[in-house]
């Protein structure tokens, strides 16, 4: 199986004429397979809108190679490369007087003939890529009625209908809530599988990506791009390399980042399951280092049985029963432990 | 505070105006002239005659009876304090140096022959007289600029006794008087009779020192149109007359009481607009003017073309023109200002213009006439 | 989307009518009142009571009608294309300073000339249309250029607006300067131009603006699809197989051409270009160049014989000039489009 996406010793930035050249990334060697959802992460400024457009075809590479089955990016035409990839990007769509199913159609330009005009399996494909994403119904809604996810998601449904074999989304997350980010995310991570499309997903989504995505791609200033699958990168400790600022931890275990924060006192916690999780949290949270040793400090019990309660006991033996964390953390504050 | 700004708004507003109407007039007590010369012809201005100096009282250029000017032409300097209490200007007469904005106030002082006094003039690529070309040469006469926007200094350099300007409407000499020179409006052109017109050469006349030969001149003039015109009066028919061409889709013709109209009415023509009202132009369409006047017997056409005009000429212009009767029948009479010199001597010769056009519908009455502005236009 | 069908072809069967209606109405009203009889009489080569309406009907009114429903198509036509390229609703076809281009041909003729020559040339002078009219393209034919240079050279399409935009300032600056050396009646024909006429458009005229306008008609029809996919932006546009460059370039052309020659031979009207693309936005609802760009050309028609029935309706012996009435009828429209758009998106609109 001939690789859909490769790069070899790819290497991009912008060349303002030959003199002026500017290099952001070298040495970038990543590919990707048909079927296969991999998300570029990276803090801002690393270079991943430079080395999406690359790979969209938007600007030239500086050195190296980048193949599409196996054929040089520039040396597709422009007729030929838009059959070969397709993008979403974060720019938001200003249009009035235009249906989802105009929209979408869009995606059909390639193929469609001198005036665009659409014959009967364009109108079909299109209706089943407005299905696909989701937006069963919404063919004839207008553009501007529709929230900002739906609006994404009917440019997914461009994308899809373009008839590439390769997706590319820069950023197209960025301005959505948090269940629409979702949403996409899950939808493009089963349009790859389900559809055979190799799609690559720029995104700030760490968590979402580290759940979904079949490879992740690194890429920070002045380091070379780190592929692998989420589990590997976050076990060499590649997040940790890339993320890590001060003040700030990537926490192998969690699987997200820890905000460091200065521990003056301790507590013991003592119990498990879901509720000694999250007061642990709320301890951490307020200036408290947790540990299951007794010492000479107060400790807490979680009561998870029938009454569920948190019972504080203090240095001297005092003891406090609390229904709820927040009246917990009252308590520890008024009694300045 | 929008009552604060309105009321501040109005104030300001009503102080600006009361500055602009600023009309008054030195001359408290009327005295009576020892005579006055009343034009004929001209309405623009009158020249009162006192034992001390003439007076020329110029008349609002646009009819508004209230407003007029006052000028003394002062030739005894010990009674300047009593001159300038009753007059607007008092000026040295007579001129030894004064500005020409025109080229037809330079024809003026051509028939009066007092160019000498000509000290400066506005846009020389207009005025075709050899004399003041080479004097501006030599320096001795100064070119100041634009008529609408002289040059201010050069003006003031010039020591000028006034300045003769054609009639405006906004205050944009108001620098130049300030600076003492007077500004003397010569509203010639704003006289509908062609007789009115020429009769300004008495006004000029009396500015320059030579007001009887200015008289004798006009006199001579104004007998010449009337004989002409009564030997028109005589003719047997009167020709229908249409004027006029096609600029930039209008077509612009002189309403009823005009000058142009004047001059068709006296030369026994029956002009097609002369019961319209008003003494400027009417605009119109080319619809309504070939509808009017596709019959008419003659065309008289005014126009100012580098080459020679011909028929065909005429046709590359306008197709349209082709269907004037006029046209078909080969009647237009043409003066080509290029090389006819209408519109710089014509003014002063309202007797010539009459009998060109006497000649041009009524040729029989002329006899052996040599036409000097206005001719048949010859079929090829 | 049947019903859009409906819709839209209703919206054309009312243009048609509406275009076929005003045409005779142009013929039929005027300055001077012809009788429907006789306009029958001149129309089926008959003489009719007087022999100046056949002048009137062949010479003045045929050709008026015929060069404002050219010159309402052609501007039309360049409206929507600068109004789609530059995503700009407020966008009109004189935005490039091809108007001022031309007027600045003119102004070389009529007052320049006038001035260094030491000739009144209007008023009393008859160079000619034609070297009116020839000044006038080739001025608008030379920013052209420029902006075309410009183009190839800049990416950016705000840049090539503010090109556009400074060009028509300083093309109007030196306009001032002339104006201000020129004799009242230069100038004044200068400003008679600058009102806009459909009426001085001879025959003849029409034989080279006829040509003109039906390529920049069909150069527009080739820009259908292009437009379509423009308006997702330029990105979009080219991941999709545009040639950006090549489309760009080819639009300005078409705007510029039909620009050029009906501002010369027009004078420079006001608002149609500006006006019509919204209109017709309004009556067919979708953005489909495919309806639009038609739809533009027959609404464009429309408008303008409506304009110049209305500068000559009987009553004025002369005729208004066309830009007094486009201005008064565009005018509402562009403010009632701002308003439309301030409320939609507010003050980031």
């Amino acid at each position: 199986m001939i690789t859909l996406l490769q790069s070899t010793d790819l290497a991009v930035g912008y060349a303002q004429g030959k003199a002026n050249e500017v290099v952001l990334h070298r040495n970038i060697n990543v590919h990707l397979q048909q079927g296969e959802f991999a998300c570029l992460l990276g803090p801002n400024g690393a270079g991943k809108s430079t080395l999406i457009k690359t790979l969209s075809g938007f600007i030239p590479r500086i050195a190296g190679s980048v193949a599409v089955n196996g054929k040089e990016l520039h040396d597709y035409k422009r007729g030929e490369l838009a059959k070969i990839v397709s993008v979403v990007l974060t720019e938001k769509l200003q249009v009035t007087n235009m249906t989802v199913f105009d929209l979408v159609a869009l995606g059909r330009t390639p193929y469609t003939d001198f005036f665009g005009t659409l014959g009967k399996r364009d109108k079909y494909l299109v209706l089943e890529a407005i299905n696909d994403v989701g937006l069963r119904g919404f063919a004839n809604r207008q553009l501007v009625c529709m929230s900002d996810g739906e609006r994404q998601k009917a440019m997914i449904a461009k994308a899809l209908v373009q008839d590439t074999p390769l997706i590319i989304l820069d950023e197209p997350t960025a301005f959505l809530d948090l269940p629409s980010k979702i949403e996409i995310v899950q939808l493009l991570k089963k349009l790859a599988k389900n559809k055979n499309k190799g799609i690559l997903l720029s995104t700030h989504d760490l968590d979402l990506a580290l759940q979904l995505a079949d490879k992740i791609w690194l890429l920070a200033q002045g380091r070379e791009l780190e592929a692998g699958i989420p589990e590997d990168l976050v076990l060499a400790n590649g997040f940790r390399r890339f993320f890590e600022k001060e003040g700030i931890l990537f926490d192998n275990n969690s699987g997200s980042f820890k905000v460091e924060r200065e521990q003056l006192k301790t507590i013991r916690v003592v119990g498990i399951g879901v509720e000694y999780k999250w007061l642990s949290h709320a301890l951490n949270r307020t200036g408290y280092e947790t540990t299951d040793k007794e010492g000479d400090y107060p400790q807490i019990h979680v009561d998870a049985d029938s009454n569920k309660a948190y019972i504080l006991q203090q240095v001297d033996g005092s003891k406090h029963e609390m229904r709820t964390i927040e009246d917990l953390l009252e308590q520890i504050k008024t009694h300045q432990l | 505070m929008i009552k604060i700004l309105t009321s501040l708004l109005i104030a300001i507003t009503v102080l600006v105006s009361c500055q602009v109407n600023n009309s008054g007039h030195k001359q408290e007590e009327y005295i009576k002239p020892d005579s006055t010369y009343v034009p004929l012809h001209a309405k623009g201005f009158v020249i009162n005659y006192y034992p001390e100096y003439s007076q020329i009282v110029l008349k609002d250029p646009w009819g508004d009876s209230t407003k007029y000017q006052t000028f003394a032409l002062l030739k005894n300097k010990a009674v300047f304090e009593k001159a300038s209490k009753q007059n607007d200007y008092v000026l040295n007469y007579p001129t030894a140096k004064w500005i020409a904005l025109s080229s037809t106030m330079v024809d003026y002082a051509d028939k009066l022959n007092m160019k000498h006094t000509i000290s400066g003039v506005a846009e020389p690529q207009y005025i075709a007289d050899a004399y003041i070309q080479e004097q501006i040469d030599k320096g001795t006469i100064r070119n100041i600029g634009l008529a609408v926007a002289p040059d201010v200094e050069v003006l003031i350099d010039l020591e000028p006794d006034f300045m003769m300007v054609s009639p405006f409407k906004d205050n944009h000499f108001a620098a130049i008087e300030s600076a003492g020179i007077p500004v003397v409006t010569n509203s010639d052109y704003l006289e509908h009779t062609p007789l009115g017109r020429a009769e300004w050469l008495v006004f000029v006349g009396e500015l320059l020192g030579e007001g009887e030969k200015a008289k004798q001149q006009f006199k001579a003039i104004e007998q010449e149109y009337l004989l002409v015109k009564e030997k028109a009066l005589k003719a047997v028919s009167k020709p229908t007359v249409f004027t006029g061409h096609i600029y930039q889709g209008i077509w612009y013709t002189p309403a009823g009481e005009s000058y142009m109209a004047n001059f068709f009415n006296d030369a026994g023509c029956d002009y097609i607009y002369k019961d319209t009202k008003g003494t400027g132009s009417l605009s119109l369409d080319y619809e309504v003017i070939i509808d009017k006047a596709e019959n008419t017997d003659y065309w008289l056409l005014i126009i100012n073309y580098p080459t020679d005009i011909t028929y065909s000429e005429i046709e590359k212009i306008d197709t349209r023109y082709v269907d004037f009767g006029a046209y078909k029948h080969r009647n237009i009479i043409i003066t080509n200002a290029s090389n006819s010199l209408y519109f710089e001597k014509g003014l002063l010769q309202p007797h010539i213009v009459l009998s060109d056009l006497v000649y041009a519908v009524h040729p029989g009455l002329m006899g052996d006439y040599k036409p000097t502005y206005f001719t048949h236009l010859k079929a090829e | 989307m049947e019903q859009h069908r409906v819709k839209w072809i209703f919206g054309f069967a009312l243009l048609l009518v509406l275009i076929i209606v005003l045409f005779l109405f142009n013929i039929g009203f005027g300055s001077v009142s012809i009788s429907i009889n006789d306009i029958f009489k001149v129309l089926s080569g008959n003489v009719a009571s007087k022999a100046s309406y056949t002048s009137i009907i062949y010479k003045s009114r045929l050709p008026q009608t015929i060069t404002a429903m050219l010159a309402g198509a052609g501007l039309a036509v360049g409206g929507l294309q600068m109004q789609t390229l530059f995503r700009n609703p407020l966008a009109g076809p004189s935005i490039l300073g091809i108007s001022s281009g031309a007027g600045l041909g003119v102004a070389l003729v009529v007052l320049f000339a006038g001035n260094v020559l030491g000739v009144t040339i209007s008023g009393y002078g008859l160079l000619g249309h034609m070297t009116v009219v020839g000044a006038a393209f080739l001025g608008a034919f030379f920013i052209l250029m420029l902006i075309v240079f410009f183009a190839q050279a800049l990416r950016d399409n705000t840049i090539l607006l503010i090109v556009g935009i400074m060009v028509g300032y300083a093309t109007s600056a030196i306009i001032g300067v002339m104006k201000f050396y020129s004799p009242k009646e230069d100038v004044h024909a200068y400003v008679i131009w600058g009102l806009g006429s459909f009426s001085n458009v001879t025959w003849e005229h029409l034989m080279v603006l006829i040509p003109i306008v039906i390529v920049g008609l069909l150069m527009s029809l080739l820009l259908i699809k292009p437009l379509n996919v423009l308006v997702l932006g330029e990105n979009y546009a080219e991941n999709l197989g545009i040639n950006i460059k090549h489309t760009r370039l080819f639009i300005l052309c078409c705007t510029g051409i039909l620009t050029a020659a009906i501002t010369a031979f027009c004078g420079p009207i006001a608002f149609l270009g500006l006006a019509v693309p919204h209109l017709t936005k309004g009556l067919f609802r979708t953005s489909d160049q495919k309806i639009l760009m038609p739809a533009v050309m027959f609404a464009g028609a429309v408008l303008a014989l409506f304009c110049n029935l209305i500068a000559r309706m009987p009553g004025f012996d002369g005729a208004l000039p066309i830009n007094v009435v486009t201005g008064l009828i565009g005018a509402p429209i562009v403010i009632s489009v701002i308003i439309k758009r301030f409320k939609l998106n507010g003050l980031n609109g």
